[in-house]
């Protein structure tokens, strides 16, 4: 086998896609790559969308405790490749919404607070504005490997058209994670320029060269440029001085703020594997023996990633950049949300979609377009499965991102990975009880995968973020997580 | 608002809609019914603070006073207008064309963040990186950079400390909204001269570093603003807010952005001490063309944000095999904005009863047809509307066909948009799980409606917000007029009482014939009044109501009451020169 650069290869960065979709960075792995990832690090990767896995006509894949037994359902076939990789859960219970106190909406669409914090949460005026009641597992994992010593992100949190201020992911009760919705954005902030190659003697590497950059726009954000430090030196006392004088409530916020600011600065101080790293902007450490990663002189141009029409070229990019960030260690934990708790306005107008918009819906009140997500899922029946054999065409995406990329002992970055695909309802009805997830990943052979669960009636879902939680290596003290009257792991995902 | 929640809570609106009496009716969220039901934790409950003690908005009179100052960070809407003044650029970075992932709205129904994310502190490290050199750049051709002026042309290495000192005096001025202090100056000083001397870079590029530092500071990222100088509490144990302070917080009110020259030398020269002055500026502000601004984006929210419902004016559906174009919908922004200037822009008169009642409306060519008058073939114009048929913002078609996205007209939007919002009336969450409304063949909308009158379930809410919304029976969905319905006459008729609110006379009963006499009534009532002096109360402040700020409330309800027909602008004018606007009750742990 001939010796390849072990990086990305930048051709595959800039693909243009569609007519009228300028280039875009479509980073791909290869599994010639092989020998640039460090085998055995654990990574979490959650997506999410909303309205419901199924609709009242297609039932979940048949249960079943070994691949040969059972079957995947015609809307998941995308799964099929992956069918000994995955662990099909029907389905956990947001027993949250049922037994918070306070008055608020308590159907599938008002979830989200707790979906990933298993926590009693402070409805306030909307459910675009309901406050989580503690941090989500994402951030609660990323913020343990932190403390470990991990030196990459906490989280790389992204969204394909959000356009509610409902959140899924909390770093703290109260503390929303904001999803970035552009993948240039994500793209020119956590990896253009970002990676390093790591200090590892008689490993050779190949440079990057002005020649070899074939892409146009503008240069790449130079985060290390001479007058960040001075200036975020600054910014950093400004933020100490100003949180002496507000009041203690406010001090809270100022504390986060100075937070995030620290984490640029120290990305720019390249801090290594060691103690803290950067939480935010900036380069981040590469992992231990990993050799490859995007070309430092890589540049993308922009996506309209306000337009529903662009959804599937947004979400492929961003699952792309996650799978990039996860290959080159600068995260091990990621959050992707395609729509928002509602959805009303994502048409899919894609193949085999091909939804138009139809206007303002004649019948079902406040859905949205009538050929929207939310109003199709209202309705049910065999459009919704068509929307929904496309969402899971999104996880076999993500999954087969994962599995092709190969470390040195030949095992795919899946196996020592887990996926877990959630909803905020069962079906486009709203049922909060039976929500069924989609788990592929072994996570280092924590979960036993090739099954197909039906799980008793009212398993809450904090079984299963206690599960993630153990899986990843980073337990909580309580061996519970969100609500502690939900008890702990749900442990038949062991096997 | 741009692009703010277009998600719809379908179930919640389909509980509203409850048609049947079913099994899931659930118990009321308060202990008094629904009414009672408080959706927030941190009194969001209409005007729980208000009205205690039962001397409310137009009730027996309290003493001025105050509560906290909330320290928030800017709106996007702010940060971009506040970007456009400093450095001259108008490509709304945050909520233009690329929009940042949107802020929630507080419990005031209103953005004003006060938590910070990761997110946002990227944003703001790499916004003003391009900015500045946007502005470096902009400043080195000549063209308008806003207040990002350097001071010297290729000073002598001896004069450059002095001219960097002169850039951090004058552009952070602008920049905090108030003076540096001292040790700022010098931290300032320090990223300048270590920028130019061990970095090497230019004393343009190092004055530019210099303002990246301010636009990432919580001096100009936050409303708070004090300094230089701190607040002295009185006996009364309340702190003036700073002559800067009243600046700001003016600014931030009247015209969503940060003061002018005017401004900031009335704040220099201690020309905002006393209530009248404060008064002069507000009313020189409101006349201003940036009041557009404020008053654009407190109606939207005031107005369009049911909570469960939000719409963006900006991004109305168009509905098909109708009036309601492209054209017709992408208008309604348009129609809205020149709509509240009218009214509140002299020589309009600002008052409750010209917005509730105004005859006229400003349309282009597609939104004139749905009011079946002409209009222009381009552009916009104001044209006048029968006022038999259209009186005031609520029988616009931005309101009409902008609150609702079916084709049908909705009775239970327009309802509630008048009970919770024009009349401050609270409404607790609905049942889980309700049938959606059926219409009959051959039957009505309010036909179709009416069953929730029969519903012992249902009725006890819609008995409450549903006849306000039959008012509004003589426009269909897109909100053109219509004497008939499936070829029966349209029966907008009815009657309900104002919600309990702020201590008002209350109890307004409301008998109407149309929305059109609703909409006069309305104008003409304590609670309608009392309740936009509410909701500006809690768009200037902030937060919500506390009973500190009753005696406030009252003297913007009775500036309002002077003026026939009930003075907004008197009303806000009073609300802006007030003592809860103007002094503070220090924060818990804060040192002073």
């Amino acid at each position: 086998m001939m010796k390849r650069d072990l990086r990305f290869s930048r051709r595959k960065l800039l693909k243009a896609i569609g007519a009228g979709v300028a280039l875009l960075p479509l980073i791909e792995s290869d599994p010639a790559d092989a020998q640039c990832l460090a085998g055995g690090i654990k990574r979490l990767y959650i997506l999410a969308w909303p309205d419901g896995m199924l609709s009242s006509v297609n039932s979940w894949s048949a249960a079943g405790t070994d691949p040969t037994n059972w079957t995947l359902a015609p809307f998941q076939a995308s799964l099929a490749p992956y069918q000994s990789d995955l662990l099909l859960l029907n389905g956990v219970d947001y027993k949250f919404i049922k037994d918070m106190p306070g008055s608020g909406e308590r159907t599938g669409h008002a979830t989200y607070p707790g979906m990933l914090t298993g926590s009693f949460y402070m409805p306030l005026a909307t459910t675009s504005t309901d406050v989580a009641g503690g941090p989500s597992v994402d951030q609660y994992v990323g913020n343990k490997l932190k403390t470990g010593g991990y030196g990459g992100l906490v989280s790389l949190n992204q969204g394909a058209f959000v356009q509610s201020t409902a959140r899924l992911s909390w770093s703290g009760a109260g503390q929303p994670v904001i999803p970035d919705l552009d993948p240039y954005h994500v793209f020119t902030t956590y990896i253009q320029g970002n990676i390093k190659t790591p200090p590892s003697a008689g490993t050779p590497t190949t440079p990057t060269t002005p020649s070899q950059s074939v892409d146009a726009g503008a240069p790449p954000v130079d985060y290390k440029k001479a007058s960040q430090k001075s200036i975020l030196d600054y910014v950093m006392n400004d933020l100490n001085r100003f949180m002496n004088v507000v009041g203690t409530a406010d001090k809270a916020s100022i504390d986060s703020h100075l937070t995030y600011v620290r984490a640029i600065e120290q990305g720019l101080a390249g801090v290594t594997g060691t103690g803290t790293g950067s939480a935010g902007a900036g380069p981040v450490t590469m992992g231990t023996g990993l050799a490859c990663g995007v070309p430092a002189g890589a540049t993308a141009t922009k996506i309209a990633y306000a337009a529903s029409a662009n959804i599937p070229a947004i979400a492929k990019l961003h699952m792309d950049l996650a799978v990039a960030s996860f290959a080159a260690d600068l995260t091990r934990v990621a959050v992707m949300q395609i729509g928002d708790q509602g959805a009303a306005q994502l048409i899919l107008s894609w193949p085999p979609c091909n939804f138009a918009s139809g206007g303002a819906n004649p019948g079902d009140a406040n859905t949205g377009d009538v050929n929207g997500f939310h109003a199709i899922a209202h309705r049910n029946v065999q459009d919704k499965v068509t929307c929904d054999t496309w969402f899971q065409s999104q996880v076999a995406y993500i999954i087969g991102q994962l599995k092709s990329i190969k470390d040195p002992s030949g095992k795919s970055m899946l196996d020592s990975s887990v996926v877990v695909a959630m909803n905020n309802m069962r079906t486009g009805t709203h049922e909060t009880t039976g929500v069924p997830v989609v788990m592929a990943g072994s996570c280092g052979g924590y979960f036993k995968t090739g099954r197909s669960l039906a799980l008793p009636a009212g398993t809450p879902n904090n079984g299963l973020l206690v599960a993630l939680c153990n899986a990843m290596g980073t337990p909580t003290a309580t061996g519970t997580f969100g609500e502690a009257m939900y008890g702990g792991e749900l442990t038949v995902l062991k096997g | 608002m741009k692009a703010q929640e277009l998600w719809r809570s379908s179930l919640l609106i389909a509980g509203l809609l409850s048609a049947a009496s079913i099994a899931a009716c659930s118990a009321p969220t308060g202990g008094t019914g629904f009414m009672a039901g408080s959706d927030s934790p941190s009194g969001a409950n209409g005007a729980s603070g208000a009205s205690s003690g039962g001397s409310g908005i137009a009730g027996a009179a309290v003493a001025e006073s105050a509560g906290t100052i909330v320290m928030r960070r800017l709106t996007y809407r702010e940060y971009d207008h506040m970007v456009a003044r400093l450095l001259g650029d108008t490509t709304s970075p945050a909520s233009g064309a690329s929009p940042w992932t949107p802020d929630a709205a507080a419990a005031t129904g209103f953005v004003s963040p006060n938590s910070v994310s990761n997110y946002h502190v990227i944003e703001y490290n790499q916004t003003a990186e391009t900015l500045v050199d946007t502005a470096l750049q902009a400043a080195a051709a000549g063209q308008n950079a806003g207040k990002f002026v350097i001071p010297c042309k290729n000073p002598t290495a001896a004069m450059e400390t002095s001219c960097a000192t002169q850039f951090i005096t004058s552009f952070g001025l602008q920049a905090f909204r108030r003076p540096v202090a001292p040790a700022e100056q010098a931290d300032l000083m320090t990223v300048f001269s270590t920028v130019r001397k061990a970095d090497g870079f230019s004393f343009t590029d190092s004055i530019g570093a210099v303002a990246k530092a301010m636009l990432q500071s919580p001096n100009f990222l936050y409303h708070w603003e004090i300094g230089p100088t701190k607040p002295v509490p009185g006996s009364d144990g309340l702190a003036p807010l700073t002559p800067w302070q009243i600046a700001s917080r003016l600014a931030m009110s009247i015209w969503e952005s940060m003061p002018d020259d005017a401004l900031f030398t009335a704040a220099q020269n201690g020309q905002l001490s006393t209530a009248a002055q404060v008064v002069a500026q507000a009313q020189r502000m409101l006349a201003d063309p940036q009041a557009t601004q404020s008053l654009y984006s407190f109606h939207l929210q005031w107005i369009f944000n049911m909570g469960f419902h939000v719409t963006d004016l900006a991004a109305v559906i168009p509905k098909p095999n109708s009036l309601l174009t492209a054209a017709a919908a992408q208008g309604l922004q348009t129609e809205f904005t020149q709509f509240l200037s009218s009214v509140y822009t002299p020589p309009g008169d600002g008052t409750l009863n010209t917005l509730y009642t105004a005859p006229y409306a400003f349309v282009n060519h597609d939104l004139a047809a749905i009011y079946g008058v002409a209009g222009p073939a381009t552009g916009f114009a104001k044209v006048n509307l029968d006022p038999t048929q259209r009186g005031g913002i609520f029988t616009q078609v931005s309101f009409l066909a902008g609150i609702e996205d079916t084709i049908a007209d909705n009775p239970v939007y327009r309802g509630l948009a008048i009970y919770t919002k024009a009349l401050c009336g609270t409404i607790g969450g609905p049942p889980a799980n309700v049938p959606g409304v059926t219409f009959k063949p051959g039957g009505t909308t309010r036909q179709a409606y009416d069953v929730h009158g029969s519903s012992a379930c249902a009725s006890g809410c819609h008995s409450i917000f549903d006849p306000p919304g039959f008012a509004f029976e003589n426009y269909d969905g897109i909100g053109q007029y219509r004497t008939t319905e499936a070829s029966q006459p349209v029966d907008a008729t009815g009657t309900f009482s104002a919600p309990a609110i702020s201590g008002t006379s209350g109890d307004t009963k409301f008998t109407f014939t149309n929305a059109v006499d609703l909409s006069r009534q309305l104008a003409a009532s304590p609670e309608a009044q009392a309740c936009v002096d509410l909701q500006w109360t809690r768009y200037i402040l902030g937060r919500m109501e506390t009973p500190a700020d009753m005696g406030s409330l009252q003297l913007g309800y009775h500036a309002g009451a002077a003026t026939a027909g009930f003075s907004v602008r008197d009303m806000l004018v009073a609300l802006l020169s007030s003592k809860a606007f103007t002094y503070r009750q220090p924060s818990v742990g804060e040192s002073l």
